[in-house]
């Protein structure tokens, strides 16, 4: 059910993307995705920004622009706690982005909305209708994890930018309750277009 | 498109089929799940697999997990010698699933610890030797567990440290020793300030009717009263740095305690009323009990009634008189060496 469910979040997230010709202008972010930090892994995603606006800010010596966005954006990930559990992790973020325009920092505060899948390290074993013991590989259970983050970030050139972003999710119905997991990401934003331009 | 969503999978699927033959090595490192009853359990194993001794170790709390017993002498001697299999519980540690509370208790954990043992024999062979160790919390699981149906033959030996196989007796036992000792210390004049309210405390309580709360408080201050205790030995182990424990360990020391704080009411409750002494006597294996004199959070007097009720005729109870709750960090070297020439009689 909450596998379904994620698929329906990501195709809408991905028709919606396609229908406004996302692949010409948006970037592709790819990241280590580090669970708890540590555990390393990798992220990639993309970007789509569905209400831009501009903001200009008067100040003594100079004006201030800012380019303010709200945006939904689909991810993949996947990471290893060593001789723990595998991670795989679907997610949509929905959230707002402010630029600003004359030296490129950003930030972005999101609300996810994930799968994660939890791949149990090394062998799982189960017992059979049997009463034997039978091996699994890739034994996994799956939990719906919101999540919120905070990213912030630079435009180093157009269509190229470097980012970290800090997120505190917990996993639902996770045993009877909840878990607290928190991820860092620092990774890449790069539009293969503008790029391509530049 | 397509293809990249073809080479991703196929990525994914090449690291998770990265496993290597279970083999019984001097310095084995690895871990496995069982998965039982809606749960699956972690089981880390380090250590020595060429003895063929496997020591299962039952972690304490209830909301403890396995790892966080490997550290100081007596695990890094254990392993030098046998494997030491640490495991979490279910709710417990890394242990996870979708569970119910109806699916918290007792007996569930006991035929955990059942599935593991027969698992053991199954991925390391059958004629390994296994010896379980419950400390604290972990004692009273052990303890159901060896009265089970015939569960216990599958072990060579069971040890019981500081374990807790009758709550009730417990909560009487602890306000005895609190105000035997404390009188004492504050007639000696030793820490007054800190006994007095904690005696109190104690005064009040209604030994026919403690209560769910007075338990948990009793315990906090048995903890604490450890800690005023000269006679107790602090730690002069090392243990993980933090850093390893929090972000390089199989364990998840966060996560952990989080899970471990959400267990049941309902199963909380079921512990607190659990009381196994007229049941001790069905156990027959070679059994060692070893406790600290001054455990201010299990007394030693139910190391005594284990002793007095167990039926082995090869049973041994080890008291150390300068350790409180866990004797294995207060006194490690006389801990050890019983632990492992209790281990060495029957392997």
């Amino acid at each position: 059910m909450k596998t379904s469910f994620f698929t329906l979040l990501i195709l809408i997230a991905c028709s919606t993307i396609a229908q406004n010709d996302f692949w010409e202008r948006k970037p592709i972010s790819i990241s280590y995705y580090g669970h708890y930090y540590f555990h390393p892994g990798l992220k990639i995603g993309t970007q789509y920004n569905w209400r831009n606006w501009e903001k200009e800010k008067e100040r003594k010596k100079r004006t201030i622009t800012k380019n303010k966005s709200l945006f939904i954006s689909p991810q993949v990930g996947f990471y290893v706690h060593p001789k723990n559990h595998n991670g795989l992790v679907f997610n949509v973020d929905f959230g707002y982005q402010k630029i600003k325009k004359r030296s490129g920092w950003y930030q972005a505060y999101s609300v996810g909305l994930a799968s994660i899948s939890q791949f149990n390290a090394g062998t799982t074993y189960v017992e059979g209708n049997d009463g034997s013991i039978k091996t699994k590989n890739l034994a996994s259970r799956t939990y719906f994890m919101p999540s919120l983050n905070l990213e912030i970030g630079k435009e180093m050139t157009p269509g190229f930018a470097w980012f970290t972003k800090f997120t505190i999710a917990s996993k639902l119905f996770y045993n009877t309750g909840v878990s607290v997991e928190t991820f860092l990401e620092i990774g890449l934003k790069i539009d293969l277009n503008l790029l391509s331009k530049s | 498109m397509k293809k990249i969503q073809i080479i991703i999978f196929m990525s994914v699927l090449a690291l998770f089929s990265c496993q290597k033959e279970v083999a019984l090595t001097e310095q084995m490192e690895e871990s496995f799940y069982v998965r039982t009853n809606n749960a699956d359990i972690p089981a880390y194993v380090y250590g020595n697999g060429t003895s063929k001794v496997f020591v299962i170790l039952l972690h304490g709390g209830p909301g403890g997990n396995g790892l966080e017993y490997r550290f100081g002498t007596y695990a890094e001697e254990l392993e030098k010698r046998y494997a030491v299999v640490y495991t979490d519980q279910r709710h417990q540690g890394g242990a996870h699933g979708h569970l119910k509370d109806e699916e918290i208790t007792v007996d569930a954990m006991v035929e955990d610890v059942h599935f593991l043992v027969q698992t053991l024999k199954q991925r390391y062979g059958n004629d390994i030797s296994l010896f379980l160790l419950g400390h604290s919390w972990g004692g009273t699981l052990g303890s159901a567990y060896m009265v089970k149906a015939d569960y216990q033959h599958e072990l060579n030996g069971w040890i019981e440290v500081d374990g807790a196989h009758d709550i009730p007796m417990l909560n009487i036992e602890l306000v005895k020793m609190i105000l035997t000792i404390g009188n004492i210390e504050v007639a000696a004049d030793r820490n007054t300030d800190e006994w007095v309210p904690i005696l109190d405390y104690v005064n009040a309580i209604d030994t026919n009717n403690i209560t769910f709360d007075q338990t948990g408080q009793l315990n906090a201050y048995g903890h604490e009263i450890e800690d005023l205790l000269t006679t107790v030995y602090k730690s002069t182990d090392t243990t993980f740095s933090s850093f390893d424990n929090y972000f390089r360990s199989p364990s998840n020391p966060f996560s952990s305690a989080i899970t471990g704080v959400q267990l049941p009411q309902a199963f909380l409750e079921e512990v607190e009323a659990t009381s196994l002494t007229n049941q001790l006597n069905l156990i027959t294996i070679p059994t060692l009990i070893q406790w600290g004199e001054y455990d201010f959070v299990v007394p030693p007097a139910l190391g005594y009634s284990a002793f007095d009720h167990i039926s082995s005729t090869n049973k041994f109870l080890k008291i150390y008189s300068h350790s409180g709750h866990s004797p294995m960090v207060n006194e490690p070297d006389p801990f050890t060496a019983d632990l492992i020439a209790f281990i060495e009689l029957f392997k």
